[in-house]
């Protein structure tokens, strides 16, 4: 198995931290690094890069502490604003889905008792099925079906209420 | 929306005035020590700097928005170093298959001492290449042992690795990146080579 590790690399990095390498170090460790491949591969590395983050860092442009902290807190707000007002237009999409079915429900009753007053005003109003008779044939089918349609009623209004909402963020 | 809506709102918003676990001052002083060093780190880790400048912010919101922080400043910032890498591998899925762009190392218009400027620019260019050659997880290994001068306990920490695996993937980092410089320099003549 070869080595991964020879004894001398730490004074090889700590000439080249201490910017010694290659031209103020002694004779002994030139000769150590030409001698042994780790550390040779290990000189042919860290130059280049140690070289590299000085001038990187001498060159980078960073917002300041206050800039960072402020553009933070002004997110979390905006976060938290968003966590707060979530309940609340879920329960306005559940009172709309409720207000729309009520008024549904009642357009269906009343809908005789409009349709007389309409012909009354010279309007030919279209006959709507019979509600006693979509009720019956709910009863015949079943009670699952009445609650899949309850609840495809309930949820159209809130999916449609909360997908607007999800393309306006 | 009704008067007990806006007061539920302006309270969560005043709230988020303790959000931060973190107070202003410690987030300043640690800011001053960490800030140029992670951004050059973004920067090498994806090769642009404008993204370099959204992932430092990234990293710096959620290091804020963590529940709490490590005690000591060398947990915090190998902390800090842990989300950024993970911001940096989460943008390389994103474009993953798109070829990554050399940082365009002489883009930059800060001064470099007289006669050395082509040596310079060459030997970052150099680098650039090689490294553009290895892995992301080997550039994230030699930049954070040889750049930031970190231990292999606190690259393990910053990288999510075991602490016992990194000497042996240090060094074959290591092999790997010095043949591909040798590789450069020789480009031209002979060719072959280790890795």
């Amino acid at each position: 198995m070869r080595p991964t590790e020879c004894p001398r690399e730490q004074d090889v990095m700590d000439a080249i931290a201490s910017g010694r390498w290659p031209h103020r170090c002694d004779a002994e460790l030139h000769a150590h690094v030409e001698a042994c491949d780790l550390c040779s591969d290990l000189a042919e590395v860290v130059v280049p890069i140690r070289d590299d983050f000085e001038q990187t860092l001498y060159e980078a442009r960073v917002p300041t502490a206050g800039a960072t902290w402020w553009r933070a807190q002004v997110r979390a707000r905006l976060e938290a604003r968003e966590a707060a007002s979530r309940p609340i237009r879920a329960v306005t999409a559940v009172a709309l889905a409720c207000s729309t079915g009520l008024l549904a429900a009642v357009l269906t009753l009343a809908w005789p008792w409009m349709r007389t007053w309409l012909w009354a005003q010279g309007i030919d109003a279209p006959v709507l099925p019979d509600p006693s008779g979509v009720i019956a044939l709910l009863a015949g089918r079943g009670l699952p079906l009445a609650i899949g349609a309850a609840l495809i009623a309930l949820a159209a209004p809130v999916a449609l209420i909360l997908a607007l909402s999800e393309r306006r963020h | 929306m009704t008067l007990g809506d806006v007061e539920r709102l302006e309270r969560a918003t005043g709230d988020s005035e303790q959000t931060f676990v973190m107070d202003e001052t410690t987030f300043r002083a640690f800011y001053d020590r960490t800030a140029r060093p992670l951004w050059v780190y973004l920067y090498r880790m994806c090769g642009d700097a404008q993204r370099a400048d959204d992932l430092l912010q990234e990293a710096y919101y959620r290091f804020l928005r963590a529940g709490s922080h490590p005690a000591d400043d060398a947990h915090r910032r190998n902390y800090l170093y842990r989300i950024a890498t993970n911001l940096v591998r989460d943008a390389r899925r994103r474009v993953r298959g798109v070829e990554v762009e050399l940082p365009a190392d002489d883009a930059h218009d800060a001064p470099v001492s007289g006669g050395d400027v082509a040596r310079q620019v060459s030997a970052r260019t150099d680098l650039g290449r090689a490294m553009a050659h290895l892995t992301a997880r080997e550039r994230d290994l030699l930049w954070l042992a040889y750049a930031e001068g970190s231990s292999h306990g606190e690259i393990a920490e910053s990288l999510g690795l075991k602490a016992g695996s990194i000497r042996m993937l240090l060094f074959r980092a290591r092999r790997r990146l010095a043949w591909l410089l040798q590789r450069g320099e020789s480009r031209g003549t002979a060719g072959g080579g280790r890795a």
